[in-house]
Order: structure tokens, then C-alpha cells, then sequence
């Protein structure tokens, strides 16, 4: 019995125990350093190329800076976990979101103002201004662009090549405008059996990707009257471009039967040879190659088409944004570090090396190694600066990988209110214009932009 | 003044009765705390702060100003809301329909099974064991609706044209509920057989005396065993189905046009999508009334069954 009443009171203490350390709030060091904890640091398991160049980063870092430590930390942002970490107090000084997110986490009080930093080392200057505007939320900036890009074309060439739209060099014949976009689908359709064009149409990712076509297509989402937002989206415009998609799915068969897809389906078929042709961010490339183990040499990309409202691009990118509780002291460390790293404004010789390190590795995983073409700085000696660094790793065919920027390319940012939301509401639409063939596309249209009217416009106005 | 020491003497007696329970049981009660603590801190605390939240305009987690019902009535004038709600009842009526009375079913078969008995009961619990959004994501692959999809392939063996699987708005949510009774099945149905082996074998040798068949032993014997259990797991069914959320985001996004949004998913979106977390704790609250009504009827039969047990 004794035994029993000893097991039961070591029992309960463990438990205690167990309680406590789950609660448990992480110690500082206190040892008079700065510290600084660095989201998105690669795990060794996964990455361990990025893993090595970050420990080289350390070292610089540690070398040049031996009075701030750095904490490395694996926190990557994904919309389901960073409202529950950053609630708790889990995220780490520095983390990195998507462009599309700013706003979002601004106004949840998630992100510390930068504003006196960036102005002192004169980021405010140098950052074009579409892309400061990307990180000011009521005239103060809450992060630090690093690496921006412009929705593109991509194409696969091995279906080009079968469907005979290559030129002499053997580059793929690319469309310019929307009526060639739908018949090169077609003949590849023809030619291949394959789907000629594909987008998504899931989660807010299919509204996001649509923007561009719809710019292009001249559709206006939003105004500003009187103070007040007013969606004006049911347009014309809008009923031509998903009447554009209704006959793209229904009239000629080129996309594929799968509607439902999300940017991994995306790549998926893309890097398998089931489509021909998609609208993709910058990054999408690699992205197919690191997943698919696609051939860098399969893709090719271009300008996207032009229409009524011209040839017209979604800017994206990734941002820094530093969590609110970090001390001025933090905050000075962080832009030593983003300059260490080669991703801050000021682009000393150890951040060139650390940067052309970066490039080796992407070429030594064969990961395309393209030519900046679009910089989100003004001055145009930093695309040449990084495009000098770049030049001796460069390792696609340029008459093939084409540049998705032109002088005449319409560069956009996101809608300036309620950009998330919106994307929301233009996915269901799609899906609905693919799965019904007999929708009333003016009705709907309609509907959805009323929808938004009622949803979210008006209840920020 | 006799009465007052009496009074004295009485409490005192409890207390020191309490004083001995509480000893005695020490050890019981300290096993429990831990248990208790994460119960408050995991269950009612949340519960509480989400139920204050639902009242304020938030800034992340942070509730920032009193707003009233507004929350309330953003969420119920969303033109989403009913259409979320009527599709929570959807899956509510397919899971009674499609799951409702499989588990029972097997679970009769295998009472019948003579050989392999812990095989089949494996191959029927064994679903259950494999994580939930691999179960989602694995069907995912299997409803493929092109020509290349799995079970495309299997119809086209027999001559039969692709179907569109989860993008045919009818068909989305009858199949997310097909993959989430087989993926649960097994447990409930471990639930039957267990009451049903409970079932006395001269209740059947008496049935069968008296003419009765194979049907009618399950009607007469069987049913009346495990009606009340029956309506019992129905119930917690329709409780837990009226929740789902995981199979639809990840099966479909809620798609195709929302055919498959749940009244949960749409609660994630204004928290996670849009960080609207006054809105999601409000919509929480809304589905925590609803889901009210369902328990009061639990009860309700569970206080019948007591009854009837008490009684017999």
C-alpha cells in the first residue's frame, strides 16, 4: 500500500512536471549581447546547401559583429500557423511573408514599425516606389523587401517541340495576346493531347493568379468615391475574361480535366508534361525543379499576353518583417544581418561573395540561375551589381528563357484594400465558370462583385 | 445555548469528516490536477475568451473594442453564412445516410464471421489508424477525375466515361463523407460488435425455436439490443460531422463555387485567412448554440436509456 501511495506521489510530480515545462516561457541568455532570433534559417535535413550557407553567413556575421549573437530558428510563415505563434509570443525577431501578407499582420499588430530605421539608412530613397508602397500601411513601413518578381508566362517546352510550335532555334512560339494564347492551346491540345493552359483555382490562389489576366483583360476591381470603396468589378471586362475561361474549358478543351488545382497541382502537371503553358510567379520555376526534379531546360517563360487593358503584371516578392517587440537594439542588429546576407541596401563586397555563394549553390543543384530582370530598387547600377555577381553561374539558355519583363509590361500592386478578401471571392467564381458549363456568366459576375460589395467593402468603410 | 454548541459540534463533525474524505483521497486528487489544469486551460478557458472575443473588434488575438453583436452580424449577414450552414446539414444528412448504419452493418457481419475474426476485425479498424489528412489527401489522388485518375481508370476498364468525382458540385459532398466514414468506421463499429456480443445466445436459440429466421433474429434480437445505442452514436455522429472542416480543406478548398464549405471552414477562413478573429469567435459561438441543441437531445435519450436500464 505504501509502495502504491509512493508510485502515485511520483506519478503526480512527473506529471506536474511535465505541465510546467510544456508552459515553460524560453530564457533569454542575458549576457549583455545583443541577440536576435532569425526566422526561415534552413533545416539541415531539408536544405542542407542552404543549411552550409547560412552557417557562412553566421561566420561573417560573427567576425564582423562579435557583440550580436544570433539565434537561428526555423519559423517559416504559413497562413494556418502564424496568427496562433504570434499570439503566443513564438515568432522570432525577424520573419519572412509573401507580399501579398503585410497588411494582414500590420493591422493583427504583429509587426514592429521600421519606419526611423529605413528612412536612416535611406531605404525610403532608394526602394522604388511600388514596392515601399508593398510595406507601408498608413504611411509607416513595417518591412524590408528583398527579392521581387513579376507574373509571368511559363512554358513547357518538350510540348511545344511536339506540337511543332517551335521556331528554327527551336524556341517556343510564344502567344502575345489572348487569341493566340487559345489557339497555341489548342494546337497543342491538337498536336499532344495535352492541356494547352492551365491556372489555380483553389484556396485565395486562384483569385490571386487571376489578377493579372483580369488587368489585362481591362476589368477595374475597386474605386475610391467620396472616401467610400465600391467594387466595380461587374464590368464588361470581367463577363469577356470568364467568358474567356468558360470557352477555354468548354468551347475548346485545353485546360486540364482536373479544375480543382492548387499551385503543387500546378506544378505537378506542369512538370510532368500534362500542360503546356501557366501563368507563374518568379519563383515558380525552381519551385517545379526542386519538387519534380523538372529539367531547367523544359521551361521556358515570356511576357504574359496582352489585351484590352494591355499587357498587364502582378508584382510579388518577399518581404523581412520583424515581430513588435523587439528592441531598437534588435532592430539595428537585423539590418546588419539582412546586409551580411546580401538581401539589405547596402551591398558591401562580403555580401556580394555571400550572394554569388548563393548562386554556386543553386547552380550546383541545378536550379535555374537566371539574369535579374526586374529590381526593386531604383538605382540601376544594383541589377547590374547582382547581375555581375549572377554572371558566371548563369546557366539557362537565354534564346529559351526568355524574360517575362518588357517596356511595355503594366507593372501592378496588390488591389489597395482588402486584396485577400477579394482573391477569396474570384476563386469560387472560376470554379463555378469551370464546372457549369451553362452558367449565366453576367449573373454571376453580378453576384460576386455585390458579394464583395456587402462582405467586405462595406464593412471597412 | 445547547443548540448553539450542537450546531458547533456538527460542523465541526463534517468538517472533519471532509478533512478525512479529502485524505483519504489525496493522492486521487493530485493525479487529477494536472488533468483538471489542461481541461481549464485547454477547453473552458478557450470556450470563455472566445465567447468574450465574439463581443470586440480584434487586433490579433487582442480585443481592442467593445463593438456589441456586431461580430454577429457581419457573420450573419456574410453571404456565405447560410450557405455554409446548409451545408454542415448536408454532411449531417450523408453521414447519417452513408454512416449512420454501416458501422452496424459490418459490425454484424463480423459477429456472424467464425473464421479470421481478428483479421477482419484488423482490416476493419486499420483505416482508423492512419492520420486523418492522409486518409483526405490519399482519396484525393483516387478521385482524380481525369482519364488517368485511378478510379477513372477501374470505370474505364468497363467502358465507363471519367467522372468528375469532387468537382461535380452534387456529388462533392456525398464523397468527402464517403471518405470520412471509412476512414471512422472502424471504431463505432468495434462499439456495435462489442454490444452485440454482450447480446445473450439463448435469446437467439429461443427466436429461433420460435420460427425465426435470419432477418427476423436481427429484428426482433438484434435491433432492440442496440437501438439505443444506435441513436446515441448517431447523435455524436451528426455532432461531429456537423464540424468538419479538415476533409473539405483539404479535399476541395471548400469547392468547387463552395459546394463543399463547412460552417468550420468558414469559421478558419475569417480567423486564419483574413485574421478576423472577432468574427471566427462569434461564428464559434454561433455553431456552440447550435451544437447546444443537438447535446440537449443527447441527453435526453442517454437520461432515457438510464431510466429504462434503472427500470428493467
Amino acid at each position: 500500500m505504501k509502495l502504491k501511495k509512493v508510485i502515485s506521489v511520483v506519478l503526480a510530480a512527473v506529471m506536474f512536471a511535465g505541465l510546467g515545462s510544456a508552459c515553460g516561457p524560453q530564457k533569454n541568455e542575458g549576457d549583455g549581447k545583443v541577440s536576435v532570433k532569425i526566422g526561415f534559417w534552413p533545416r539541415k535535413d531539408d536544405w542542407p546547401e542552404g543549411y552550409e550557407l547560412h552557417e557562412k553567413y553566421l561566420a561573417t556575421m560573427n567576425e564582423k559583429y562579435p557583440d550580436i549573437t544570433i539565434i537561428p530558428d526555423n519559423f517559416e510563415y504559413t497562413p494556418d500557423t502564424f496568427l496562433p505563434a504570434a499570439a503566443s509570443g513564438q515568432i522570432p525577431n525577424l520573419y519572412r511573408v509573401p507580399f501579398t501578407e503585410v497588411e494582414k499582420i500590420v493591422k493583427a499588430g504583429y509587426a514592429a514599425d521600421l519606419t526611423d530605421k529605413m528612412k536612416e539608412l535611406g531605404y525610403d530613397t532608394a526602394l522604388k516606389d511600388s514596392i515601399l508602397d508593398l510595406v507601408t500601411v498608413d504611411g509607416k513601413y513595417y518591412g524590408v523587401p528583398y527579392n521581387a518578381y513579376i507574373v509571368g508566362m511559363l512554358y513547357n517546352v518538350e510540348l511545344f517541340k511536339e506540337a511543332g510550335l517551335v521556331d528554327e532555334n527551336g524556341c517556343p512560339i510564344y502567344p502575345t495576346n489572348f487569341e493566340e494564347l487559345k489557339n497555341t492551346a489548342v494546337t497543342i491540345k491538337e498536336k499532344t493531347g495535352k492541356a494547352g493552359f492551365s491556372f489555380p483555382t483553389i484556396d485565395k490562389e486562384g483569385g490571386w493568379m487571376l489578377m493579372s489576366m483580369a488587368w489585362s483583360f481591362g476589368v477595374d476591381f475597386m474605386e475610391q468615391i467620396d472616401g467610400k470603396w465600391t467594387a466595380t468589378f461587374d464590368s464588361p471586362e470581367m463577363i469577356n475574361l470568364m467568358q474567356y475561361i468558360s470557352d477555354l474549358k468548354w468551347k475548346y478543351d485545353v485546360l486540364p480535366e482536373n479544375i480543382l488545382l492548387s499551385r503543387n497541382d500546378e506544378y505537378q502537371l506542369f512538370a510532368t508534361n500534362q500542360t503546356a503553358s501557366m501563368y507563374a510567379a518568379g519563383d515558380w520555376a525552381n519551385g517545379m525543379i526542386s519538387a519534380y526534379g523538372m529539367s531547367k531546360d523544359n521551361i521556358s517563360n515570356a511576357p504574359v499576353p496582352a489585351g484590352d487593358g494591355g499587357a498587364c503584371s502582378l508584382i510579388g516578392g518577399d518581404i523581412w518583417m520583424v515581430s513588435p517587440d523587439t528592441t531598437p537594439e534588435q532592430i539595428d542588429a537585423i539590418f546588419k544581418w539582412i546586409d551580411v546576407k546580401g538581401d539589405g541596401l547596402a551591398l558591401d563586397d562580403a555580401a556580394v561573395s555571400n550572394k554569388k555563394e548563393q548562386y554556386k549553390t543553386d547552380n550546383e543543384k541545378n536550379l535555374a540561375v537566371v539574369e535579374d530582370e526586374f529590381s526593386i530598387y531604383k538605382h540601376a547600377d544594383r541589377i547590374e551589381q547582382i547581375n555581375d555577381a549572377k554572371a558566371e553561374y548563369i546557366n539557362v539558355d537565354k534564346k529559351i528563357w526568355n524574360t517575362a519583363y518588357s517596356d511595355t509590361l503594366i507593372l501592378k500592386a496588390e488591389e489597395p484594400v482588402d486584396a485577400q478578401q477579394l482573391y477569396g471571392v474570384l476563386s469560387p467564381m472560376l470554379q463555378e465558370v469551370l464546372t457549369n458549363k451553362d452558367t449565366d456568366i453576367p449573373a454571376l459576375v453580378k453576384k460576386v462583385n455585390d458579394n464583395f460589395q456587402k462582405d467586405f467593402l462595406d464593412k471597412n468603410n | 445555548m445547547k443548540s448553539d454548541i450542537s450546531t458547533v459540534k456538527n460542523i465541526k463533525a463534517r468538517s472533519s469528516i471532509m478533512s478525512e474524505k479529502v485524505k483519504r483521497n489525496i493522492i486521487g486528487w493530485l493525479l487529477m490536477l494536472p488533468g483538471c489544469i489542461c481541461f481549464i486551460v485547454f477547453v473552458i478557458q478557450p470556450i470563455i475568451v472566445g465567447a468574450y472575443m465574439s463581443f470586440f473588434e480584434t487586433q490579433g488575438f487582442e480585443a481592442v473594442k467593445f463593438v456589441g453583436l456586431q461580430n454577429y452580424k457581419d457573420v450573419i449577414t456574410d453571404s456565405l453564412f447560410l450557405k455554409s450552414i446548409l451545408n454542415s446539414a448536408k454532411y449531417c444528412f450523408w453521414s447519417v445516410l452513408i454512416g449512420g448504419f454501416t458501422p452496424l452493418i459490418i459490425a454484424t457481419m463480423l459477429n456472424e464471421v467464425v473464421r479470421g475474426k481478428t483479421f477482419f476485425r484488423f482490416a476493419t479498424y486499420f483505416p482508423c489508424i492512419i492520420p486523418g489528412i492522409v486518409t483526405s489527401i490519399m482519396w484525393k489522388i483516387l478521385f482524380q477525375p481525369d482519364a488517368n485518375g485511378f478510379l477513372n481508370m477501374i470505370l474505364g476498364k468497363f467502358g465507363i466515361e471519367p467522372l468528375q468525382w469532387l468537382q461535380n458540385p452534387s456529388m462533392t459532398i456525398p464523397l468527402i463523407v464517403f471518405t470520412m466514414t471509412w476512414a471512422a468506421f472502424g471504431s463505432t463499429t468495434l462499439i456495435y460488435l462489442a454490444s452485440l456480443q454482450s447480446i445473450d445466445n439463448s435469446l437467439y436459440e429461443a427466436a429461433e425455436i420460435d420460427g425465426a429466421g435470419f432477418f427476423n433474429k436481427i429484428r426482433y434480437v438484434t435491433f432492440p439490443h442496440v437501438s439505443g445505442m444506435l441513436k446515441m452514436l448517431l447523435l455524436l455522429q451528426i455532432m461531429g460531422v456537423f464540424k468538419v472542416f479538415q476533409e473539405p480543406l483539404a479535399m476541395t478548398g471548400g469547392g468547387p463555387n463552395n459546394a463543399s464549405t463547412s460552417i468550420m471552414l468558414t469559421a478558419y477562413n475569417y480567423a486564419f485567412s483574413y485574421m478576423q478573429v472577432g468574427r471566427s469567435t462569434a461564428l464559434g459561438m454561433i455553431i456552440a448554440v447550435i451544437l447546444c441543441g443537438f447535446s440537449i437531445v443527447y441527453f435526453k435519450i442517454t437520461g432515457e436509456k438510464k431510466q429504462r436500464s434503472e427500470v428493467e
